[in-house]
């Protein structure tokens, strides 16, 4: 049963992108597909299981209420955004694009029900694997395969983490469930800890491993929203939450994960603010609102991440439908061609309420849960708290500037948005308007029994600071808006130029000197042996012609030569005519030459007979190193 | 039984050799003649039990205490089974050459030596069987190869012999080793003759990691391995990646580890090193390879590194059993998934060389949309090879590398960088070869026929199980044969 | 003094000497009776040495041993004389003297005969002395091809030394010990430096007759040379001879160190010396001489082990046998494509004459000693026994050898196999074809009943 929110997204997925179809038949299957998993993660609360591949290693999963909060927030997410594909996406690799959101969102589940680090494992390579397929979606391009390679390869590495928590674990605790997780203790704890960590910080998308994210523009944009919000990046985040309380213990791990996650709040927040390309501000804002999750894990309130997690994903798929209908509309992703209020009200008007939710502001759900991230974090210390509400300040501005510059009043076009992009757009925001309902203490005692989270009590004065930095960052964003500013010299801060220049072409040089020396160096072991081999017969074999016929020159010289080519080749003994070796096999061409001469002048060398006394030369050395040995050697 | 298995195709061999037949006839007897051993193995296994099992015995030198003895052991069974699909499958692979009657009688033959190594329990029908693979992968590729085949079979068949005479030395001085002279691995297992310390039994080891390193091949003897697979036809480098170099990490396991346990122990760090410098080597060579059959035979050198890492690991007498048995089953593992996953790799290469006889990556791209079949097949064989979980590749390198942790976890986390640059290559090779767009002459790039497809799948199909559901695999191999839980390897 | 004893000496050379009657009466295109007849008569020779199988004591007053060693020699040599004649008469049919030729195989088979049953050193110069003189003979056959007179020349010139040699040794050794007869000279030669010189003198004689360093230089003129029966005749009867009266000789001085190691040394120069000159030779039959000289490097091995380890004798004997079959195999081949030598002339020959080529891949795989054919189980005795001494040096130069050896017999087995097919080429047929075919299964049937041929082999020698 609870496999199911596992394969039953994953087999539809294949069976719609096997089938394909026209628009309309691919968007119902794949909403009635997302509405199955959605149903099953309702139905499968609190429900376990488990399949053993061996007695050492066997896959656990579990849906206590954390996990299935998210669990249900994945299929919800990706029914609105189908619907938005359905219409938006261009139609050819329509049933493709579904096909495998469905199988991406099936791996999502695993990893969110997952409950040992192999299971965890499993899902959240297939995750990353999917979210290749889909960034390089529109394979006939150049630029999307780079970037898909990019994201891949850049989110395995920081998975190496993951793997060495695996291992870490499993050697300590012979087991790699959550519970035996739960079990470490020193060296082993540390290394699970800051694997999990790294792994986490890598799929969020955090420094220094932001800049996938933006390669992942290339992708088409419901793929954007869906990695966005609810897969993916959301992944290092829950599972960071969902793992806290194994791993709170572990010295350091509550200081770097809101070191990481504030940094990169901060950071992606002045890089958001610096975009004039849509997509690329709203990855990263996506950055920096995870930047502000993690902290908050790190500061020890999982249950108020997840539900940051949970009203972001709502918001932020809706400004990437909202930016998807933008760029229909104007053909562009920049920012200073739009100005769509007139054309698309409604549009605007649902977008705005996203917005305003990513931005903070009361009374809409994100105001709520960022004003708990803010108290959660108050009690870490001042300067944590100082820097969440900077942060918070930057995601108000950069918010309303892609609102204002996107959906402000502008130069009317008459574009026309598609009734199902609307339609997803409508339910994303939707959503975010239904979550609102956290303001209400009630229920908010609710979901936090539910979740058995506690609720931070945050200093009234914090929440005035907050909410005042919130005012002023609204202002920023519309002064920004104003203001047509010229793309940013350098992406990220420079970081994917130094992964470009740093990483990727040292080693691509130092992969091709390996196969330089590879083919030089290292077959010199056979090659060596066959040109000793070689150039010991061409000796032998020299003196081997030199004696039955006289072409050399000086036949008696040459036969000595053959005498030491036979000797030296077996015992490398005599040292007293080495020389002569010496000068033979520096000897080499001409005496090939020789030789070659000879074959030529076949009948001259066949008259030439004689040349015998060699052989009584070759016999009586060998006769006398007989007698020595005989002699001396016993 | 497991007789039958061998002899069947050695058998058809011999008639395919006398009697002139058609093409298709010489095929399909040649397949079906591996797919009556694979009959037969599967028997074998159906009838379960410990230990070896369906055990014979028929002398054959007595005073040298030399026989005729086949039965197998968990290992060895799934090697050969896996090594019997494959020959089925490779056999069956649709390919256009000349003199197709000697080309499939030598492919029965292969076969039938293959099988005979793998369940033979006598160290000279061993070494019989280890020789005559390379006189039978010699001609094949130097008669069906094309570009340099008759060197690269050449340097191929000298490496390996090179190799497989030290071997036989080391086997000469462990039968010598015993009280009375006996070729019968079971008594060399079960009273191993040499003592641990001392010069003998350290050049006796010495002989055998060279010669099974050469086979298998690690850092630094691999260099015979590329040449050999861009020149020998599809389906025979299929065999020679899939099928011979099990031979030596099986022997490896077979004989050090098995034979001179204490020895091995004692020399297992370093036989780890090599394991872990083959896996980056390996990946970081086929890195930079332009040419796409070398690219895939040296990830052949980078998975038998890890291989090797488990195998050494299973013979460190370090850490707990658990961790030495996890490493021991990744190893097999690794070598059947290995076997089944660039054995398709190395077919679907072949089928590229059919179509338009180049290998040079840069001169192809955008080809999934002329060949999506194709694309496919080779994008889940891909990702197998380069370990997502779900995937055969994933089971065997995450049971290598938990074992390895609890061994040598330096070891461990350095090989996992490993599995990062295969990643990187492997998105590489896709991206060059099917994406993008398609150069103007390779349109019309007919996509794999039916009946490639289908044996691709059989071979696909059971990677994607193995990935999913390994129990049966985990089950038959079964280390604690070799590493029993009470405090085995010394 | 029971005649009896030498039943088969004698039967060979009454046949001999019918042969040659027979020949003076014959017309010159009947002589191929004549090699009937010699068959016959190695076949009754056989016959005898067969019952005589048991037999196991010294006779004719101590000079002749009659013992198992004895008898696998002479089954040995006659079975392949017998193998050498059945390629003579084609190849023979234009000679003028065609007839004789068989009366001097078999005076050639009779010195080999006793030079391997000599139990007093006397007895062996006799029996060296006969195989050789008639060696020459049949080496110079063509008396009317420069090459084959040159090879002749060369063989005489170096056999003349090489057995002046040993007669002085012979002389040196009775001199010092005071006896030439084994059963009393053995354990009791002395260790003065007069003696050791004698049998310095002896083993270079004996290296002479195996063709091994330093007395090897003969064997690739020869086998290049000599007409290819006689070739392969030479290449192989007197070694098998040389080889056993080379371990009867060596046994006689167990109390002597440095002979073992001596015979390793030479043992390993000759297989050395002997690839290293095969590596570039362009002419078949000239590689295959040198092939050959390497292959007696392999046997020493098993002399070098003598009284070390229990089965030297055994693997020595073996050995011999193999090579002995896998080379007759290999010239009849080269025999029955009319002796062509030069390796482009076999340039995908498997197409036009595939029974010669396979006849000639067979018998190099044999000689590298890939299993399982019989030269693998030869090999393999030999590399135990090598080991069981404690030699492992001389195996690793051994194996070493054989890497390398592999690469000669492929230059000449690749093309063969993969070259393009050439046009049709001429071939003797006739009793040659025959004798490929019989000599090739002969060398597969070894490995079938190897277990049988290993027992029978001897342990211990007389006296």
């Amino acid at each position: 049963m609870i496999w199911a929110l596992a394969y039953l997204p994953v087999l539809s997925g294949m069976a719609i992108w096997v089938m394909g179809g026209s628009r309309r038949q691919i968007g119902v299957l794949g909403v009635a597909a997302a509405g199955a998993t959605l149903a099953l993660a309702i139905v499968a609360g609190g429900e376990t299981g488990h399949i053993a591949w061996s007695e050492m290693i066997v896959l656990r999963v579990a849906l206590p209420p954390l996990a299935q909060a998210f669990a249900i927030t994945v299929p919800a997410v990706l029914m609105a955004i189908t619907v938005f594909a359905a219409t938006h996406e261009e139609a050819k690799g329509l049933a493709r694009l579904t096909g495998i959101m469905l199988i991406f969102t099936g791996a999502m589940e695993l990893v969110v029900m997952a409950n040992d680090l192999v299971t965890l494992l499993i899902g959240w390579e297939v995750v990353g694997a999917c979210s290749w397929a889909l960034i390089g979606h529109r394979w006939r391009l150049q630029a999307p395969g780079r970037s898909a390679n990019f994201a891949f390869v850049l989110t395995r590495a920081g998975d190496l983490g993951l793997f060495v928590a695996v291992m870490a674990t499993f050697t300590a605790a012979q087991s790699a469930s959550y519970d035996a997780l739960a079990s470490l203790e020193g060296g082993a704890l540390l290394l699970a800890a800051f694997g999990i960590l790294l792994a986490a910080a890598s799929k969020a998308g955090q420094v220094p491993f932001a800049p996938w994210l933006f390669r992942a523009m290339d992708g088409p944009t419901s793929v954007s929203a869906l990695l966005h919000s609810a897969t993916m990046v959301a992944a290092g985040v829950y599972i960071l939450a969902r793992l806290q309380p194994q791993l709170a213990a572990a010295p350091g791990f509550a200081a770097a994960a809101m070191a990481v996650g504030l940094g990169t709040a901060i950071l992606a927040g002045v890089v958001a603010m610096r975009q004039i390309h849509t997509k690329k501000l709203l990855a990263g804002s996506t950055s920096a609102q995870m930047g502000l999750m993690i902290a908050t894990v790190g500061a020890g309130y999982p249950g108020i991440a997840v539900l940051h997690l949970i009203v972001h994903a709502a918001a932020k798929a809706a400004l990437f439908c909202a930016a998807g209908i933008a760029h229909r509309a104007t053909g562009s992703f920049d920012l200073r061609e739009m100005g769509l209020a007139r054309a698309l009200p409604i549009a605007t008007v649902l977008m705005s309420i996203a917005a305003l939710s990513l931005a903070g502001v009361p009374p809409l759900a994100g105001g709520w849960s960022k004003e708990a991230v803010v108290a959660a974090i108050e009690h870490a210390g001042i300067f944590w708290a100082a820097c969440t509400i900077l942060a918070g300040g930057l995601s108000a501005a950069y918010t309303t500037y892609f609102a204002v510059a996107a959906f402000g009043s502008g130069k009317a076009q008459d574009a026309q948005a598609k009734s199902g992009e609307v339609t997803g757009l409508a339910l994303l925001s939707g959503a975010t308007l239904a979550l609102s309902i956290l303001w209400i203490p009630f229920f908010q005692e609710v979901v936090a029994t539910w979740l058995g989270a506690e609720l931070p009590q945050g200093s009234r004065l914090g929440v005035m600071t907050s909410l005042a930095v919130v005012a002023l960052g609204v202002l920023a964003g519309l002064q920004v808006a104003r203001r047509s500013q010229a793309a940013p010299a350098r992406e990220w801060l420079g970081l994917p130029a130094l992964y470009e220049h740093g990483v990727i072409r040292s080693f691509h040089a130092v992969a091709l000197v390996a196969a330089r020396v590879d083919n030089r160096a290292i077959d010199l072991i056979p090659r060596g042996a066959a040109a000793l081999a070689r150039t010991a017969a061409r000796t032998l074999s020299r003196a081997d012609d030199d004696t039955i016929d006289g072409l050399v020159a000086k036949p008696v010289q040459a036969s000595w030569h053959g005498v030491v080519g036979g000797i030296v080749a077996a015992t490398s003994a005599i040292a007293a005519l080495s020389a002569n070796l010496g000068e033979r096999l520096s000897d080499l061409i001409p005496g090939g030459s020789g030789r070659l001469m000879a074959m030529a002048g076949a009948d001259l060398r066949r008259l030439q007979t004689g040349m015998a006394h060699h052989y009584y030369t070759i016999l009586m050395a060998g006769f006398i190193l007989v007698v020595t040995l005989l002699i001396f050697g016993g | 039984m497991l007789t039958l298995a061998v002899f069947i195709p050695l058998l058809v061999a011999a008639v395919l050799a006398m009697v002139p037949v058609g093409e298709t006839i010489a095929r399909w007897s040649a397949s079906a003649a591996a797919a009556l051993s694979l009959l037969a193995l599967v028997m074998v296994w159906i009838d379960g039990g410990e230990g070896f099992r369906a055990v014979s015995e028929v002398p054959w030198i007595p005073e040298l205490g030399i026989a005729w003895r086949v039965g197998v052991d968990g290992i060895s069974l799934a090697l050969a089974l896996m090594s019997a699909l494959l020959f089925v499958v490779a056999i069956a692979w649709p390919i256009e050459l000349q003199q197709a009657r000697a080309y499939y009688a030598w492919m029965a033959f292969l076969a039938g030596v293959s099988l005979g190594l793998f369940v033979t329990l006598d160290l000279i029908v061993f070494y019989v069987f280890f020789d005559l693979s390379l006189v039978g992968m010699y001609f094949l590729i130097g008669r069906w190869g094309h570009g340099e085949a008759q060197h690269a079979a050449l340097k191929f068949f000298l490496y390996t012999l090179a190799g497989s005479l030290l071997i036989l030395v080391g086997i000469i001085v462990l039968a010598l080793g015993m009280p009375e002279l006996t070729f019968d691995m079971r008594a060399l297992i079960d009273n191993p003759p040499l003592a641990a310390a001392g010069l003998i039994p350290g050049l006796v080891f010495l002989a055998f990691v060279i010669g099974f390193g050469i086979k298998t091949p690690v850092f630094p003897f691999h260099t015979w391995l590329p040449p050999a697979h861009v020149n020998a036809p599809g389906p025979a480098s299929a065999i020679l990646a899939g099928v011979l170099l099990k031979m030596g990490t099986y022997g490896l396991i077979r004989i050090p580890l098995q034979m001179m346990p204490e020895t091995f122990a004692r020399w297992a760090l370093p036989l780890a090193v090599i394991g872990v410098i083959s896996i980056l080597w390996g990946a970081l060579v086929a890195f930079a390879q332009d040419n796409l059959k070398r690219r895939i035979a040296y990830t052949s050198v980078n998975h038998m590194g890890y291989t090797v890492l488990g195998i050494a690991v299973a013979g460190s007498a370090l850490g707990s059993e658990a961790a030495r048995q996890l490493a021991l089953t990744g190893a097999v593992v690794e070598m059947v998934a290995h076997g089944l996953i660039t054995g398709a790799l190395f077919l679907i290469a072949g089928a590229v060389w059919e179509r338009r006889a180049d290998y040079h990556l840069p001169n192809f791209g955008g080809l999934s949309g002329p060949a999506p079949r194709l694309t496919g097949a080779a994008t889940l064989a891909a990702f197998a090879s380069l370990g997502l979980p779900g995937l055969a590749g994933f089971v065997a390198e995450l049971h290598i590398f938990l074992g390895a942790f609890g061994v040598y976890p330096w070891l461990a986390a350095i090989g996992l960088l490993g599995i990062v640059i295969t990643a990187a290559l492997f998105l590489q090779l896709l991206r060059q070869m099917f994406f993008g767009d398609l150069p103007k002459e390779r349109a019309g790039f007919a996509d794999l026929t039916h009946a490639e497809v289908g044996l691709l799948a059989v071979l696909l199909a059971l990677v994607v199980l193995i990935g999913l559901w390994p129990t049966w695999l985990l089950d038959l191999i079964d280390p604690s044969a070799i590493i029993p839980v009470h405090g085995g390897g010394g | 003094m029971p005649i009896g004893d030498l039943g088969p000496e004698l039967a060979v050379l009454l046949a001999a000497i019918a042969a040659l009657l027979l020949a003076m009466v014959l017309p010159q295109h009947r002589h191929g009776w004549c090699a009937m007849l010699a068959v016959a008569g190695l076949a009754v020779a056989a016959g005898l040495a067969h019952g005589q199988a048991d037999e196991s004591r010294l006779t004719f007053s101590g000079t002749f041993a009659l013992d198992r060693a004895t008898a696998w020699a002479r089954l040995l040599i006659l079975g392949l004389t017998a193998l050498c004649i059945g390629l003579a008469p084609r190849w023979f049919a234009t000679d003028r003297r065609h007839g004789e030729v068989y009366a001097i195989f078999l005076f050639s088979a009779l010195g080999a005969m006793a030079m391997a049953g000599a139990a007093d050193l006397m007895q062996l110069v006799v029996g060296v002395l006969l195989s050789s003189v008639t060696g020459y003979v049949l080496a110079a056959y063509h008396r009317d091809w420069p090459i084959s007179l040159e090879a002749g020349m060369k063989y005489f010139l170096v056999g003349a030394l090489a057995n002046a040699l040993l007669v002085i040794g012979v002389v040196l050794v009775m001199g010092m010990a005071g006896s030439t007869a084994y059963a009393e000279l053995s354990g009791r030669i002395p260790e003065a430096p007069l003696a050791l010189t004698g049998v310095a003198l002896i083993l270079t004689g004996l290296f002479f007759k195996m063709g091994a360093v330093p007395a090897h230089a003969w064997v690739p003129d020869v086998a290049e040379g000599a007409p290819v029966p006689a070739a392969a005749f030479l290449t192989v009867v007197p070694k098998i001879a040389a080889a056993v009266a080379l371990y009867r000789v060596v046994a006689l001085a167990p109390g002597i160190e440095a002979l073992s190691l001596l015979i390793a040394i030479i043992a390993a120069m000759t297989m050395t010396v002997g690839n290293l000159s095969a590596l570039w030779q362009d002419d078949v039959r000239r590689l295959l001489g040198w092939s050959s000289v390497s292959q007696a490097g392999y046997a020493l091995m098993a002399v070098a082990v003598a009284g070390r380890a229990p089965q030297a004798l055994p693997a020595l004997i073996a050995f011999m046998a193999v090579y002995g079959v896998a080379n007759v195999a290999a010239f009849a081949a080269i025999a029955q494509l009319r002796g062509r030598t030069a390796i482009s002339d076999y340039s995908g020959l498997i197409g036009t004459q595939p029974g010669p080529v396979v006849a000639l891949t067979v018998a190099f795989l044999s000689f590298v000693g890939i299993p399982p054919l019989a030269g693998f189980l030869g090999k393999l005795a030999l590399f135990t026994v090598t080991l069981d001494a404690g030699l492992g040096w001389l195996v690793v130069i051994a194996v070493a050898n054989t890497v390398l050896s592999l690469f000669y017999y492929l230059r000449i087995v690749a093309p063969a196999v993969f070259g393009a097919s050439g046009a049709q080429v001429a071939t003797l047929n006739g009793s040659a074809r025959v004798t490929v075919c019989l000599s090739l299964v002969l060398l597969l049937a070894a490995t079938v009943f190897w277990a049988p041929l290993w027992s029978s082999l001897p342990g211990v020698l007389l006296p």
